[in-house]
C-alpha cells in the first residue's frame, strides 16, 4: 500500500545531481595493532554510481570504509563527504551515509521494527515520518513474516535484510556496504544485489565491497582493486578486464596484482 | 523486656526529651543502696536513675542489680540511652554557644572492654563486614557497565550505535547514568535492610547510631556511586571481550577490599590527606558514621576527589569512543593479565553467593539470636547455606552437580580426614588463647541447652547441630560451589585462600575469624586436592564433635601435657599428608586446571 507516495517521499527528500561528487578521500593512512593496514588511499565517488572495493581478505577494505563512515580516524589524510569535512561535521555526515559491515548487528531482544524505530529517533526523525518509513522498508525487504519477532531468532538471511533495512531507515544518500552477501544463500544475495541496484537507480551513491569478482562485475559502474592497503588500478570492469587482457575480472585482478608485486620490487631495489 | 524507672528531680527540658518513666522522689540520701535494692525487688524493675543537679548540669546515676541476669541485660540498652540524652543535651549545648565538636576535644579517647571476647570481636568483624558488602555491591553495578559497552561490542550492536549521529558524548553518558541509577538502586536496597532493622529491632539493641545529618553519608557514598560507576564504564570501553571485563573489574574489586578492610581494622582516621584516597576514603566515611562524628573538611575533599576522579574517567570514556574506538587497545595489552585468567569465565558469580550466604545469615542471627539459638544454627546451615545458594545457581539455569567436587576417593583419604581433624581439635584446644569453641559461647549455649549436655539425647541434639549441620552445609557452600565458582576466575591457590577468609568471616568474629580460617585453608587444600567435598565433610563434623566433646573437659593449654601436643601434631601430620597425597601427581587435567564448562540444566 501506498508505495508510489513512498516513492516520491524519498525523491523529494533527495534531487541527486548526477554528477555530484559524494565521497572524496585523500591520502588516507590508518595503522591497526602496528600493521599498516591502508595507506595512500585516494579515492572518489559520485551519486547515481556504485564503486566497488574489489580485494582478497586482509586488504584494508574494511579499514578504508571504517574511516570514510566515520567509525575510525585515519591517522593522515582528509574524507570530504557531501563537501563536508570530517570528523568535524561527523553527526551531519552520519545523517548522510548508511553503514553496513557483516560484524554489525541489531538487539537480539528487539524485533526489527523496534530496532528502526529505536535507531530512527537515534537519528532524530520525525515520528509519523519514521512510521512510514518503517512501513515501507518492512514492504520493500519482504519482512512482513518476521518484522515482529525479536531478531535473535531469526535466521540469517532474515537477520542480514532487518539489518540492511535498519541500515536505511534514515533514507541515507550514500550506502556503504562492507561484504554483506557474506555467509547467504543464492537467493538471499541476489536479492541484497537487486536491492543495490535500485538504490543507485534513485540516485544514491553506493560503495560496495566484496571479494566475489562475479558480484563485483555484475554490479560495479567503476571498481578499485584493493591490496596490501593500497589502491593498485580502478576503472570500469570493461576497461580493467581490457587492461589486463583477462577472460573475466578474476583473471584481470590476480594479473593487477602480479603487476603490482613486480613494480613495488622494482621501486624497493631501485629505491637502494 | 525494658524496665527502669527515673528517680530524679526534673530535668532540663531539653533533656528529658525521650525520657518517660515514673518520676519519684528517694527518700533521703542515706543508705542509698539499700533503699534502691529494696525497691528494685519490690517492684521487679531492672534498674533505676537517679539525677541531681549539680551547677550548670545534672549528675546521673543508673542502679542497677548485680546478681540478677535481666537487670544486667537491661543495663546495655538503658545505658545507651542514657547515653544518648547525653549527647543530644550536649550536641544542643554546643549549637547554642557555636562550639564544634573538634573544638571540645582535640583529643580523643576511645575505651574497648577486653573481658568480653565475643562482644569485643564482634565489634570489629561487624565493621568490616559493612564495607565488605557496600564494595561487594559496587560490584554489581560491573554487570551492566559491562553488558552495555564490551557487551555491546561483543555482539557487534556498539558498530551499529556508532553510525548514527548520537554523539559519543551522549552514548557515553546514557550508559554511565543507566550504571549509576542501578548502583544507586542497589545501595538503597541495601539500606533498606538496616533502615529495618533500626526500626523494629533499635530499640533493643540500639545496632546503628543515626546520622547527625543524612548529607554526610549521603554526598560521599554516591560520589562513590559516581566513581564506580565510571570505573566500570571506562574498562568495559577498553576491554575488546566480556571476559576480559569481567576478569579484570573482578580483581580490581579484590584489591579495592584491602584498603576498606584496612581502614576498618585500622586507628586510620579521616584527615585531610586520608581523604584524598579513594575507597579508602570511603571506607572512613563508613567508620565515622558509626562513630556518629563527622568531621566536615574531610567529608568535602572526600566527596571532591571521587566526583573528580569519576568526571576524568568519563571523560577519557568519550575520548575513547571519539572515532577511535574500533582500534582501542585491550586491557590486556594495557596491563599483560595472565592469559589463564582471561579464558575462565567467571568468579563474580561466587562472590553473589558469598554475598547471599553473609548477608542472609548475618540477618537470620539478628532475628533469631534471642530467640532460639537452635532454630538459628539449623537454619542458618541448611536455608542459608544450602536453599539460598541452590536457588541462584537454579536462577543461572547451572547444573548443579558441576557446582560440588564430587569425585571418589579412596579410603586413605577417609582415614587421614580422622586422624587429622581430631589432632587439629588438639591441637587447637591447646594452643589458642582462647578455646576454639570460646568460653562464652560455650556457656551460652549450656545456658541455651539447659543442661542438655548432661542426658545422652541431650547430647545428641548438641552434635547434630553443632558438628554435623554445619559439617554438611558448610562445606557444600564454602568447599562446595564458592569453591567452584571461584576456581573459574582463580587460580587453586587463590581460590583456597579467597574461600578460607570468606569461611572464617563468616564466624563473625576476630577470635574466632582466626581458627576458622585455618581450618578453612585445611579443608580448602584438601578439597582442591581430592575434588571431593566427601573427606571435608568427614574432617568437619568430626573436627566440631571433638571440640565440644573435649572443650568441656579440657580448659585451654594447662589441662594438657606437653607431650600431647607434640602427638598431635604428628598425628595431624600424618593424618594431612594421607589426606592430601602429595606423593601421588594429578592427571594434568585436574579439575582445577580446567573446571568443567558450566552446564546448563535441562
Amino acid at each position: 500500500m501506498g508505495a508510489p507516495a513512498q516513492e516520491t517521499y524519498s525523491a523529494e527528500q533527495h534531487q541527486p545531481a548526477a554528477t555530484e561528487v559524494a565521497i572524496r578521500a585523500q591520502n588516507l593512512a590508518r595503522e591497526l595493532a602496528g600493521v599498516q593496514a591502508v595507506k595512500n588511499i585516494t579515492f572518489e565517488a559520485r551519486f547515481g554510481s556504485i564503486v566497488g572495493l574489489l580485494g582478497p581478505n586482509g586488504a584494508g577494505k574494511t579499514t578504508t570504509l571504517r574511516i570514510l563512515a566515520g567509525l575510525l580516524a585515519p591517522s593522515q589524510g582528509t574524507v570530504e563527504i557531501c563537501g563536508l569535512r570530517l570528523p568535524e561535521n561527523q553527526s551531519a555526515i552520519k545523517r548522510q551515509v548508511g553503514f553496513l559491515t557483516s560484524g554489525m548487528r541489531l538487539y537480539d531482544a528487539f524485533s526489527p521494527i523496534e530496532s528502526m524505530a529505536y535507531f530512527g529517533s537515534l537519528h532524530e526523525l520525525e515520528r509519523s515520518a519514521l512510521k512510514h518509513r518503517i512501513a515501507q522498508l518492512v514492504q520493500d525487504f519482504g519482512m512482513q513474516a518476521f518484522a515482529r519477532k525479536p531478531f535473535g531468532k531469526l535466521s540469517a538471511g532474515e537477520k542480514q535484510r532487518a539489518t540492511i533495512a535498519n541500515t536505511l531507515v534514515h533514507d541515507p544518500r550514500i550506502l556503504i556496504l562492507d561484504e554483506i552477501t557474506l555467509s547467504l544463500d543464492v537467493h538471499s544475495s541476489a536479492f541484497i544485489l537487486d536491492f543495490v541496484r535500485r538504490e543507485r537507480a534513485l540516485g544514491k551513491c553506493v560503495i560496495f565491497s566484496t571479494h566475489i569478482m562475479s558480484e563485483a562485475e555484475y554490479l560495479c559502474d567503476e571498481i578499485a582493486l584493493i591490496h596490501g592497503g593500497q589502491i593498485i588500478d580502478r576503472g570500469s570492469p570493461p576497461e580493467l578486464i581490457a587492461r589486463y587482457r583477462g577472460a573475466n575480472l578474476t583473471a584481470a585482478f590476480l594479473s593487477a596484482v602480479e603487476q603490482s608485486g613486480k613494480a613495488g620490487l622494482a621501486a624497493c631495489s631501485s629505491g637502494d | 523486656m525494658l524496665k527502669w524507672r527515673l528517680i530524679a528531680h526534673i530535668f532540663h527540658k531539653e533533656v528529658v526529651e525521650g525520657l518517660r518513666g515514673q518520676v519519684l522522689k528517694l527518700a533521703g540520701q542515706k543508705n542509698a543502696r539499700n533503699e534502691v535494692l529494696r525497691l528494685l525487688k519490690q517492684t521487679g524493675l531492672h534498674g533505676m536513675v537517679v539525677s541531681r543537679h549539680s551547677g550548670a548540669g545534672y549528675n546521673v546515676g543508673y542502679y542497677y542489680d548485680d546478681s540478677d541476669l535481666a537487670s544486667l541485660a537491661a543495663r546495655r540498652s538503658s545505658w545507651a540511652l542514657l547515653e544518648k540524652v547525653q549527647q543530644s543535651a550536649r550536641d544542643a549545648r554546643l549549637e547554642k554557644y557555636g562550639v564544634s565538636l573538634e573544638d571540645l576535644y582535640p583529643v580523643q579517647l576511645h575505651s574497648t572492654s577486653v573481658t568480653d571476647a565475643q562482644a569485643f570481636a564482634t565489634k570489629h568483624t561487624g565493621s568490616v563486614l559493612s564495607y565488605l558488602m557496600l564494595v561487594f555491591l559496587c560490584m554489581l553495578a560491573y554487570y551492566p557497565a559491562l553488558n552495555a559497552t564490551v557487551g555491546e561490542r561483543e555482539r557487534g550492536t556498539l558498530a551499529t550505535l556508532m553510525t548514527t549521529p548520537a554523539r559519543a558524548r551522549e552514548l557515553v553518558l546514557g550508559k554511565y547514568f543507566g550504571v549509576v541509577f542501578f548502583c544507586a538502586a542497589g545501595i538503597m536496597m541495601y539500606a533498606l535492610e538496616p533502615a529495618l532493622s533500626a526500626l523494629w529491632f533499635a530499640p533493643k539493641f540500639a545496632l546503628r547510631p543515626l546520622p547527625n545529618s543524612w548529607w554526610q553519608l549521603v554526598l560521599p557514598v554516591s560520589a562513590t556511586i559516581a566513581l564506580v560507576a565510571a570505573l566500570t564504564i571506562c574498562v568495559g570501553l577498553i576491554a575488546r571481550r566480556v571476559t576480559e571485563g569481567q576478569a579484570f573489574l573482578s580483581l580490581t574489586m579484590m584489591f579495592l577490599l584491602f584498603p576498606t578492610v584496612a581502614a576498618g581494622l585500622s586507628d586510620a582516621q579521616l584527615t585531610n590527606t586520608s581523604a584524598l584516597i579513594p575507597f579508602f576514603n570511603t571506607s572512613l566515611v563508613m567508620k565515622y558514621f558509626m562513630q556518629n562524628s563527622l568531621p566536615q573538611a574531610p567529608l568535602l575533599i572526600t566527596a571532591a576527589v571521587n566526583f573528580l576522579l569519576s568526571l576524568g574517567m568519563v571523560t577519557f570514556a568519550v575520548n575513547s569512543l571519539e572515532g577511535e574506538y574500533l582500534a582501542q587497545p585491550g586491557v590486556s595489552d594495557v596491563l599483560s593479565l595472565d592469559r589463564r585468567i582471561l579464558r575462565r569465565s567467571n568468579p563474580a558469580l561466587g562472590l553473589i553467593l558469598f554475598l547471599f550466604v553473609i548477608g542472609a545469615s548475618f540477618y537470620l542471627n539478628m532475628i533469631l539470636r534471642e530467640q532460639s539459638i537452635f532454630l538459628l544454627i539449623a537454619l542458618t546451615h541448611v536455608g542459608v547455606m544450602f536453599v539460598l545458594p541452590w536457588l541462584a545457581y537454579r536462577y543461572f539455569n547451572l547444573k548443579w552437580a558441576d557446582a560440588i567436587p564430587h569425585a571418589k576417593a579412596p579410603a586413605s583419604v577417609y582415614a587421614g580426614a580422622l586422624l587429622a581433624a581430631l589432632a587439629m581439635a588438639v591441637l587447637m584446644i591447646a594452643l589458642l588463647p582462647q578455646s576454639p569453641l570460646s568460653k562464652e559461647m560455650a556457656e551460652e549455649l549450656a545456658r541455651r541447652f539447659e543442661g542438655l549436655g548432661q542426658s545422652a539425647t541431650g547430647m545428641l541434639l548438641m552434635l547434630l547441630v553443632l558438628a554435623i549441620l554445619p559439617g554438611i552445609f558448610e562445606e557444600l557452600a564454602f568447599r562446595g560451589y564458592l569453591f567452584t565458582s571461584l576456581a573459574r576466575g582463580f587460580s587453586g591457590v587463590w581460590t583456597v585462600v579467597l574461600t578460607s577468609l570468606m569461611f572464617g568471616a563468616n564466624h563473625f568474629s576476630l577470635i574466632r575469624m582466626l581458627p576458622t580460617t585455618l581450618i578453612g585453608l585445611v579443608l580448602g587444600t584438601v578439597a582442591w586436592r581430592t575434588r571431593s567435598i566427601f573427606p571435608t565433610i568427614l574432617f568437619h563434623v568430626v573436627y566440631n564433635s571433638a571440640v565440644i566433646l573435649v572443650a568441656g573437659p579440657i580448659d585451654g593449654a594447662d589441662g594438657l601435657p606437653r607431650y600431647a601436643v607434640w602427638a598431635a601434631a604428628v598425628v595431624f601430620a600424618l593424618g594431612f599428608a594421607l589426606l592430601t597425597q602429595p606423593w601421588k601427581r594429578k592427571t594434568p587435567e585436574s579439575r582445577l586446571e580446567t573446571p568443567a564448562p558450566l552446564r546448563i540444566a535441562e
